[in-house]
């Protein structure tokens, strides 16, 4: 196990079943969790990989404020849910036809298990309870006896896993939300559209200098997060990181992986208007009429020597080396963006385009086309499915993800 | 040597893929001189359907430009893992861009990380392995097959990745294991072979507390055993996945619409269409988190 504990500011991954959410966690942080509120505080001082049960620890204003208590691992662990059924035993399960849902099954009242629950009865007493007072337990099959007991389980007590954050458990809990609370910030990336758009930029860590250009903009600064942790502090892979709006350092996306001061240090992040300025200033972008108006944001009034610093040092890099890829991640039309912006990107080098339209693609598809400067030109509709592997029982998920966006990508070449 | 390091122009020993259009992409080596089936050295040239490329001529050119050849002319472009995965000699099945991203971000890999594969097969997945986890990583890979591991760790090295990067090693894994990576000492196991549950127990041995594991299996029996014996063997949150890619044909269409006096007025759209058969399955993916308060082991759990 690891031996790291947590400090105060630093950011960790809370599991609950296979809900996950990352948090910052300090003195007085305090999250929601589903339903349920709970305090971070205890968490400080504790190691990364920690199990806790949750016990109320207050009532505000008639809501329930729960506390994590670190528990046993054995305890933890017995409350995962793993139905490993065995073949043999399901065969000679009952089958259902004699049930009826007629909502009386249940023979303990509400009440009585409130009372039970306050008097701090554990959990898997309760469970006991319902079941011997289930007038339909007996007649379900062996693998829907487990699931009501399980299910009953969890309901009576939860139990949550502390854990490292990393990429993969920040996109599961920013994309894979219940239904209940569809999410539009995420633009349709899934964890496989993600996967491939970083794989697709080849963004490396180069021993010699490097420099990826990303446009990002509406998915909560994850693809940012992706790729910087492709870098690496020891090496002279830099990334560019675009966009119209302020503070895309600040998204949770990339808080939430404590990424170290020397790994940010190879992350510049400059707004897009700013930026086509200055390169154009400099010499490295050649001037076009059609620079569109609406492009431009709002006057940049940190004009610091901090920010001009970053930008001079960009402007260097990408005058001795052109960009070892161009990524354009946009909720908005990304074509304006992608056609200014590919003159700086060396010759066969990739350029990835993700949208969560598949109609402003097409437009960039025969415009890119046209202007016969790109090859290998492609539009990929990604598609992920989920499995219940059980013994006799498999099948894929009955929910699955309707769509994971759309992808345009190719290759730069000399312009015929 | 074009691999972990972004080039412009091409130099001798550089691998070059020659594109002639989408389906027809090819690996190059720049080396002038080649050995012709008589065992003699004679000029490297390179035939296409366009005519025929002397490969020394590619010298000093710049990637992403086109060269001339006897009837025509063909772009070349600096290797890119994509790239490679679309055009590299098979010796095996092989896995494709979808599925290695996906594993690749799954298994959690950056800079640095240390893994181990199995089997090595024709390296599709081991480069883009080698580019995520280098300068500092480490990849162990094992094949059974001796022509196979030898190929493999020749190519790695013809692209610039090897050793303590890359240690290609010809080993039976299922039968003996992982030796000589020590135990806990990697960040995750990838498998591709047939039998990945009699690898588990010794994935399970040279995984660090917390590690991650996938394993591609192309059918369902094979992942309901493999499952089963994670979860035996200390692992927990199993996941199984399928992804695949559909590309999609962008064009212009013009489409008749019907008016109810039975004339037609013709409709321009753009539009973008998916071919009429496309690969509906590569494999499963299986991935698992070895618990992190799973005690080392020094022998591989065996379970039957
Ligand atoms: C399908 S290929 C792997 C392809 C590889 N993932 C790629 O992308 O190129 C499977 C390989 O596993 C090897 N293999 C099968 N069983 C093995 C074992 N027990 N130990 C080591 N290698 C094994 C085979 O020789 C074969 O080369």
């Amino acid at each position: 196990m690891e031996t790291d504990t947590i400090k105060s500011g630093q950011w960790v991954a809370l599991q609950r079943e296979n809900y996950v959410k990352v948090v910052q966690v300090t003195e007085k942080s305090h999250i929601s969790l589903g339903r349920d509120v709970v305090e971070l505080g205890n968490l400080l001082g504790k190691s990364v990989w920690s199990t806790y049960s949750m016990e109320v620890a207050k009532r505000i204003r008639g809501e329930r404020r729960f506390q994590l208590v670190e528990c046993p691992i054995s305890e933890y662990e017995q409350s995962l849910v793993q139905v490993l059924v065995d073949d043999s035993k399901d065969t000679e399960g009952k089958d259902n036809r004699f049930i009826k849902d007629d909502g009386q099954s249940q023979k303990l009242s509400r009440e009585a298990i409130v009372g039970m629950q306050a008097e701090g009865v554990s959990a898997k007493d309760i469970v006991g309870q319902l079941v011997e007072n289930s007038s339909t337990f007996e007649q379900k099959t062996v693998f829907a006896q487990e699931k009501y007991v399980s299910k009953k389980q969890r309901k009576y007590k939860k139990y949550v896993l502390v854990r490292p954050t990393s990429n993969r458990l920040v996109t599961q809990a920013l994309c894979n939300l219940s239904p209940q609370e569809q999410n539009p910030k995420h633009m349709s990336l899934r964890q496989d559209s993600l996967s491939l758009i970083v794989s697709l930029s080849g963004v490396q860590a180069t021993t010699r200098p490097s420099t990826f250009l990303l446009f990002e903009s509406g998915s909560q600064g994850m693809v940012t997060s992706a790729m910087i942790e492709r870098l690496s502090a020891t090496s002279d892979a830099h990334l560019v990181v675009l966009s119209c709006a302020r503070g895309n350092d600040k998204t949770v996306a990339i808080q939430a992986m404590n990424y170290s001061p020397e790994l940010l240090s190879k992350v510049h992040y400059l707004s897009l208007s700013e930026f086509l300025k200055s390169a154009t200033e400099c010499g490295i972008l050649p001037q076009k009429e059609n620079c569109e108006k609406q492009e431009e944001g709002p006057p940049a009034k940190r004009a610091n020597s901090d920010y001009e610093a970053e930008v001079s040092l960009v402007m260097e890099r990408l005058r001795s080396d052109k960009a070892a890829a161009l990524i354009v991640v946009a909720k908005e039309n990304p074509i304006n963006v992608c056609t200014h912006l590919l003159p700086l990107v060396e010759l066969s080098r990739p350029f990835i385009i993700y949208s969560q339209f598949k109609e402003p693609l097409q437009e960039a598809y025969m415009k890119l086309k046209a202007d016969k400067n790109v090859t290998a030109l492609k539009l990929k509709e990604p598609w992920l499915r989920k499995y219940q592997i059980l013994p006799e029982r498999t099948h894929p998920e009955v929910l699955m993800s309707g769509s994971g966006g759309f992808i345009l990508h190719g290759l730069t070449v000399e312009s015929a | 040597m074009s691999f972990p390091e972004f080039k412009t122009k091409i130099e001798r020993g550089d691998t070059v893929i020659l594109y002639l259009s989408v389906t027809s992409i090819f690996p190059l080596q720049v080396e002038p001189k080649m050995t012709n089936k008589k065992g003699s050295l004679v000029d490297n040239i390179f035939q296409t359907v366009y005519g025929a490329l002397r490969v020394s001529d590619l010298e000093g050119q710049r990637y992403g430009t086109k060269v001339a050849l006897s009837k025509g002319w063909a772009l070349v472009l600096a290797p890119t893992c994509d790239l490679w995965t679309q055009c590299l000699p098979h010796r095996t099945q092989i896995l494709y861009t979808p599925d290695i991203s996906l594993i690749v971000a799954q298994l959690e890999l950056r800079p640095g990380s240390k893994v181990v594969e199995a089997g090595t097969g024709s390296g599709s997945l081991s480069h883009s392995i080698l580019r995520t986890v280098k300068p500092d990583g480490e990849l162990h890979t094992f094949d059974f097959h001796e022509g196979r591991a030898d190929a493999a760790r020749e190519e790695f090295a013809l692209h610039g990745y090897k050793e303590p990067l890359v240690r290609v090693a010809h080993r039976d894994v299922c039968a003996l294991g992982f030796d000589p990576v020590a135990a806990a000492s990697v960040d995750a196991v990838f498998l591709d072979l047939p039998c990945p549950w009699d690898a588990i127990g010794h994935a399970r041995k040279v995984l660090r507390p917390g590690g991650r594991i996938a394993i591609f299996s192309p059918c369902v029996e094979q992942v309901v055993r493999t499952k089963e014996v994670l979860l035996k063997s200390d692992f927990f949150e199993t996941e199984t996945i399928e992804c695949l890619c559909k590309e999609l044909s962008v064009q212009y269409r013009t489409h008749g619409k019907l008016h109810l006096d039975g004339n037609e007025e013709q409709e321009r759209y753009l539009t973008s269409l998916p071919c009429a058969s496309i690969p509906g399955h590569s494999g499963f993916l299986t991935f698992a988190t070895l618990k992190p308060w799973a005690t080392p082991c020094r022998s591989p759990i065996l379970i039957s």
